[in-house]
């Protein structure tokens, strides 16, 4: 038996023969793919998760930075949202540009009741303790004019130690 | 090639054929293929600290500041137009003799519409070198400048990248960056700060 390809057909008979033909597939170019596949989604492995509500009309600016974020309370600026948590709380942004006051006041009162809440729970849980952190997740395109409103109004809000989320520039 | 048990010898061919058999190997893949690929992570996330100048949290950086380190101040001024570097530096690194003080400024243009990053940096590393316990500097930033813009000056300021034995190595520049917005005069912002009391009320803080 000679085997071409998908065809196995006798030696003697190879014109003809009964028209006997059983095909077996081929699977070396397959595993070569999966083995391909393999190497580079194990390279892309990531041990640690980044716990993030991801705003998909939100593109981070990308930074030489490799520190980890840490989870905790994040704002989203988007270029006509504001979320917390994932949760929007503003939803039109456009006085907010002329604006010259810097607090913004529903912001704020997201903010300042996320505080308290964790404030208590740090008198119930020992272990827990409340750091102040918060990660600000904004376009890149978002003007400065709106920026510094919303870390103004995070300061205020008992949230000082501010993280700006990026993507990793390679 | 087999030897025949006669005088004569004649050479066979033996053709073997082994076929592994890869239903095992296809059925790790596609259970691993699938599980890896949902647990891929093709944009890596990162964190950018930054402080308000109004800030407590400046004071935790603060502890380095507080002992003279050769500059009284850095500020750095983003705008559309392009960057300034001001600072005010002493002469003597211990920066006790007051009257050694020296304020200097460096205007950075846009080239090509473009920030002159590399520019500012070779300056900051001018300065690292003279005063390297310094790690503050203050963006004073304008309204229009975006969000993009920022973290790159901010990399610029934070870390200078180089390569040595074809290995990229990064040496800290001016780490903690304070955000803030440009005065109006000497200490007063522009944006209007509003009391957050009647919120407090409302919300029963204290």
């Amino acid at each position: 038996m000679i085997t071409r390809g998908l065809k196995t057909v006798s030696r003697f008979g190879q014109e003809r023969g009964r028209g006997f033909a059983s095909s077996a597939l081929l699977l070396t170019p397959l595993v070569d793919m999966f083995t391909i596949l393999l190497v580079f989604l194990l390279m892309n492995y990531s041990t640690g998760g980044d716990l993030m509500y991801m705003v998909r009309s939100i593109l981070m600016p990308e930074s030489l930075s490799k520190e980890q974020l840490e989870p905790t309370v994040e704002v989203a600026v988007a270029k006509d949202k504001i979320y917390v948590d994932g949760q929007v709380v503003m939803d039109d942004l456009t006085t907010w540009f002329k604006e010259p006051t810097l607090l913004m006041p529903v912001l704020y009162e997201n903010l300042k009741l996320k505080a308290l809440e964790y404030r208590k729970m740090e008198e119930k849980v020992p272990l827990f303790h409340f750091s102040g952190k918060v990660i600000i997740q904004a376009d890149r395109g978002i003007p400065f004019q709106l920026l510094k409103k919303v870390l103004y109004t995070a300061d205020r809000a008992d949230f000082p130690y501010i993280s700006l989320a990026v993507f990793q520039k390679d | 090639m087999k030897p025949s048990l006669g005088g004569k010898r004649h050479l066979t061919r033996e053709v073997l054929s082994a076929n592994v058999d890869l239903t095992p190997i296809m059925c790790l893949f596609i259970i691993l293929v699938p599980l890896l690929l949902m647990t891929a992570v093709f944009e890596r996330l990162a964190a950018l600290k930054a402080f308000l100048p109004e800030a407590s949290t400046l004071a935790e950086t603060g502890n380095k500041a507080k002992e003279p380190t050769g500059i009284v101040e850095l500020k750095l001024f983003v705008r559309e137009d392009g960057l300034e570097l001001e600072g005010t530096l002493s002469h003597d690194p211990g920066g006790k003799e007051k009257e050694n003080y020296e304020d200097v400024r460096y205007s950075l243009p846009l080239e090509s519409d473009r920030y002159a990053l590399e520019e500012l940096q070779k300056i900051l590393k001018k300065f690292k070198h003279d005063y390297p316990r310094h790690e503050e500097i203050v963006f004073l930033i304008a309204d229009g400048v975006t969000y993009d813009v920022i973290v790159q000056a901010m990399d610029t300021c934070r870390e200078e990248i180089y390569e040595e034995n074809g290995q990229k190595m990064s040496r800290s520049l001016f780490p903690a960056i304070a955000l803030s917005e440009p005065f109006k005069e000497d200490g007063v912002f522009e944006g209007l700060r509003k009391g957050t009391r009647e919120i407090d009320n409302k919300l029963g803080v204290q």
